[in-house]
């Protein structure tokens, strides 16, 4: 009996981690049910092909990106390039990039360059990592047992780097700016439809974060 | 290059040496280290006007060069003339271009020589290697004018910048870069002139022209009297080139080392506290970065990162006055905003805190911390508000909004609109048909209409056990139901 607690537990904080990939409105409703809304094969299959996901190989070599928080690297890259110049420089740095994309994502990386926990966007790469492997069990690329090494790996390594789920709110939504985004405009949108869903997790009485402890024993998921 | 006049701040002139002096004089406005975007322009007017007007006397000495081979000599004239006079042949000299000097064939080479002698006496004194009018005086040297002699001299200066591995302040750099195109020269690989494959003096050249190399000051270590200036900045750009590539421990090394020749530098002192901080030497980098600002006090960027870390050890008075400080000087100044806001919400000033992440969200509408404070703070404003009576600018309702709070019927509204289920309504149907079942069962019992052995009979226990199911059922749904309604929504 303490067994199946421990595993709901492990269940419900790997899946309220992923959850946090969830958008728009009714989000924080389907965060609150710590499940996928609708994790049908062709959801599934959908949802990764936009990602170029179409096969095992594909969707292998993505999770592992994920797991070593490739977007992150990117991020810590290009701050190491920004933290050395001074602030006019890097203005004029940025406004000479050419690659429109590119030179937004150096905006983004200036922003937070100072003010993320632990400076670090990795939150991203393994929400992305836990959910896209629960897509990829859905669409028979993976299989049950690989998938839940994945999940439990970016929960472990979430768990490693931050200390609370603040934290990890910050560099998540941070690293949805950096990795998930390409323009200002877009940036604003996003916010402006996860507001709410942020706002509700952090304070709602009824918020999951707050029935399910940061540092939840992992061991038997 | 239309305003190139403008920006240098003369008339329209072919005088090369007016356009200089121009220059010179607006460089005393732009140093590149305090205007990098106003020495930018300044050095792009230059450099167009510079070589147009060497483009235009380029063309002039060709066209000069060709008249005198075009024009018939006038030996021709005299030979008709004195057609009945002795065949005589005509000097040689007469057909020889005016242009060369005879007995000058060694004259390049003294001349090349004499440029690389005075490249190298600018180059070995520190001072005057730094000052970018010396190199606008060694780039103005009459072989840089003679287009047959101008590669050379090129190839030659370039050999030598490379062999000594110079350490040149970044404007100098972009000075040679923009009169000579050393990169495309050196991407094209010149085996003849021994560079060769040497693609690490190309990466360095890169690095050191490239907008993300930074304008490391060399003034203060040329300041400096007695120590090995190119010991120094070899080392601390070693530790520069470190710190971009992670290496955390050959910066340290190489900082340390820079530091033994000489400390009082603002940009050594500034990667020591960014190794100190890496190590988690918190003390030891607030001293470092407090005589960083010593050295050059109107460095936003060095007096914001010791608030940082004055914030982090709860230094708290200090670190907000060098924030109020920031945003007086740059309104703007998005890590300002933040950071005082997160001092202030510290020590419980929450109006104040929330006023700073309102500016925070003013200049960056999607800004991920600004959301959070702000969701925090009108959390405990409220709770605040409702549980100890304490007055805010925003009341319940205004900061219930603010959280998405709603009242039941709201929620139930949203619930049922936004995810009608079926199975809520069939339950609530079955819930009033199995209560009515049992009603009427009760009434029948209790009115003695029926005695109750009859009730019990087989035919009405199989409905009775339905009924019980369906409205167990029922009743399970709608709590649920009601379960979802109460917590989907603060």
């Amino acid at each position: 009996m303490v067994f199946q607690v421990k595993k709901r537990k492990a269940e419900q904080y790997i899946n309220l981690l992923a959850s946090l990939c969830f958008t728009g409105e009714g989000a924080f409703s389907e965060m609150m049910k710590y499940r996928h809304p609708n994790m049908k094969k062709s959801y599934a299959l959908e949802n990764l092909a936009e990602s170029e996901i179409t096969d095992s190989e594909s969707a292998a070599h993505s999770l592992y990106s994920f797991l070593a928080a490739e977007y992150n690297e990117e991020f810590h890259r290009m701050r190491n390039i920004l933290l050395t110049l001074a602030e006019a420089e890097r203005t004029q740095y940025i406004k000479a990039i050419q690659d429109e994309e590119e030179a937004y994502k150096y905006s983004i990386v200036r922003l937070y360059m100072n003010r993320l926990p632990v400076m670090s966007i990795a939150a991203y790469d393994y929400s992305v990592c836990i959910m896209r492997s629960q897509e990829a069990t859905a669409a028979g690329y993976i299989s049950k047992e690989e998938s839940t090494e994945f999940q439990i790996q970016a929960a472990r390594k979430s768990q490693e780097t931050f200390s609370n789920w603040s934290e990890y709110i910050v560099s998540y939504t941070a690293g949805v700016q950096f990795g998930s985004i390409n323009t200002k405009e877009d940036a604003m949108e996003y916010m402006a439809h996860q507001e709410d869903s942020i706002t509700k997790l952090l304070t709602a009485r009824h918020s999951p974060l707050l029935t399910v402890d940061w540092n939840t024993d992992l061991s038997h998921y | 290059m239309v305003n190139a006049w403008k920006i240098l701040g003369i008339a329209p002139t072919d005088d090369l040496s007016a356009i200089k002096k121009a220059y010179s004089q607006k460089l005393k406005l732009h140093h590149p280290e305090d205007d990098p975007e106003g020495y930018q322009r300044l050095r792009e007017a230059y450099d167009y006007l510079s070589k147009e007007i060497k483009k235009q006397a380029a063309k002039q000495e060709i066209a000069a060069a060709e008249a005198v081979i075009d024009t018939p000599p006038s030996f021709y004239d005299e030979v008709e003339e004195d057609a009945d006079e002795e065949d005589e042949l005509p000097e040689m000299s007469s057909f020889i271009n005016l242009s060369y000097k005879q007995g000058s064939a060694s004259e390049p080479e003294d001349v090349l020589e004499q440029f690389l002698d005075k490249a190298e006496a600018l180059y070995n004194d520190f001072q005057a290697r730094i000052d970018e009018k010396n190199w606008l005086e060694l780039l103005d040297d009459d072989i840089l004018w003679n287009i047959n002699q101008k590669q050379s001299a090129s190839t030659a200066l370039l050999h030598f910048i490379q062999q000594h591995h110079a350490m040149l302040p970044k404007n100098i750099w972009l000075l040679l870069e923009n009169h000579f195109q050393w990169q495309e020269f050196l991407e094209k690989e010149h085996p003849q002139v021994g560079l060769e494959g040497d693609s690490s003096f190309l990466d360095y050249y890169k690095r050191r022209t490239g907008t993300s190399t930074p304008y490391l000051s060399f003034g203060y270590a040329a300041a400096a009297q007695g120590i090995d200036y190119d010991e120094f900045l070899s080392a601390r750009e070693e530790a520069f080139d470190a710190l971009l590539m992670d290496d955390w421990e050959l910066a340290e090394s190489q900082l340390q080392y820079a530091a033994q020749i000489f400390s009082a530098d603002p940009d050594l002192l500034r990667m020591i506290g960014h190794v100190l901080i890496k190590s988690n030497r918190r003390e030891e980098a607030i001293a470092v970065l407090r005589n960083a600002i010593d050295l050059q006090p109107e460095d936003i960027e060095t007096t914001m990162f010791l608030a940082r870390v004055l914030y982090e050890e709860q230094e708290d008075e200090e670190a907000s006055a060098i924030c109020s400080y920031t945003l007086k000087q740059s309104p703007d100044h998005h890590d300002a905003a933040s950071l005082l806001g997160k001092i202030l919400f510290r020590q419980g000033k929450l109006e104040e805190a929330r006023e700073q992440f309102l500016l925070l969200r003013k200049l960056v509408p999607f800004d991920a911390e600004a959301v959070m404070y702000l969701a925090d703070i009108h959390n405990k404003m409220l709770a605040s508000t409702v549980q100890d009576g304490r007055e805010y600018s925003l009341s319940i309702k205004e900061l219930q909004k603010e959280l998405y709070k709603t009242s039941f019927m709201g929620k139930a509204s949203a619930y049922f609109w936004g995810s009608i289920r079926i199975k809520v309504f069939i339950s609530l149907i079955l819930l009033i048909r199995c209560t009515s079942f049992f009603a009427d069962l009760f009434f029948e019992v209790v009115g003695s209409a029926v005695p109750a052995e009859t009730l019990l009979a087989s035919e009405n226990v199989g409905p009775a056990i339905l009924a019980c199911f369906f409205l167990v059922y029922s009743i399970r749904t709608l709590f649920r139901t009601w379960n979802n309604i109460r917590i989907s929504t603060p």
